[in-house]
């Protein structure tokens, strides 16, 4: 994948959902985007386990910053699929993507989150529109 | 009359509401917070959306607590309203596993988001 340009850094900055959630990018080389969550009591279900939602919007936000940054266009998600296989609730989770298929209107990857034991905690998929001429 | 209903640190931290009669009522007037950086509404804030009022919608059904094991979302308009509603519809239940399926509205009754869900049902921690 190419380098993570300004403008990928630009557009983190200037989402609100990306901040208000907590998320930090922490690798962006070439070979892999890697997005960090430090677990806070916010982001928590009843159960006091990290809330499934959080699992999906962290798969999405890899997911499209990767494929931003392969395109070099927005991009929007059709799909979005999620398994979970852990609870969590302190410390950091990880989640990197990887591409499945490049179209030209069209893209799909897979993503999955680790703790900072390697431990798997989710695994998805996505598939997302690649919004050209925008 | 309407009974409100657990709720969690996370889903006070998006700004949701909900309320019980029969069924399950959970509403979302948009901020800003829950915008992406093109003006859309983030994916993540429909799929929560969605988990909130499956799991919840699961949980009253069985008397327990809905731990979400898999989680399949459709987007449809990402596009900004005022305010969502989300409905959910349990399908299946056999024995702890619960299968439900929800849909978010937009204030014009469009579906901005459908999903289904898998629940597994364990007892609610006191």
């Amino acid at each position: 994948m190419p380098r993570l340009d300004w403008e990928i850094y630009e557009m983190i900055e200037r989402n609100p959902f990306f901040k208000h959630i907590g998320f930090e990018l922490v690798n962006s080389s070439e070979e892999e985007i890697l997005l960090k969550l430090s677990i806070k009591t916010d982001l928590l279900n009843t159960n006091k386990t990290l809330h499934g939602g959080v699992h999906a919007s962290m798969l999405d936000t890899v997911q499209s910053i990767a494929l931003r940054s392969l395109y070099q266009c927005p991009v929007t998600a059709m799909n979005l699929d999620v398994h979970y296989f852990a609870p969590a609730n302190t410390g950091h989770l990880f989640a990197r993507a990887k591409l499945l298929q490049k179209g030209y209107k069209m893209a799909v990857l897979e993503a999955e989150i680790i703790d900072e034991n390697t431990t798997l905690i989710a695994k998805g998929t996505g598939t997302y529109k690649i919004v050209r001429n925008a | 009359m309407k009974l409100p209903v657990t709720r969690s640190t996370f889903f006070e931290y998006l700004g949701f509401n909900s309320t019980k009669t029969d069924t399950f009522h959970l509403d979302l007037p948009l901020q800003a917070i829950l915008l992406q950086d093109d003006g859309t509404v983030h994916p993540g804030v429909f799929s929560t959306m969605l988990d909130i009022s499956m799991g919840a919608t699961a949980s009253l059904e069985t008397n327990s607590f809905a731990t979400t094991i898999h989680l399949n979302v459709s987007f449809f308009d990402l596009s900004p309203k005022e305010n969502y509603h989300a409905k959910t519809n349990i399908v299946n239940i056999e024995g702890k596993v619960i299968t439900a399926e929800g849909i978010v509205y937009g204030q014009d009754g469009a579906v901005a988001a459908k999903a289904i869900g898998m629940f597994k049902a364990s007892p609610i921690k006191q």
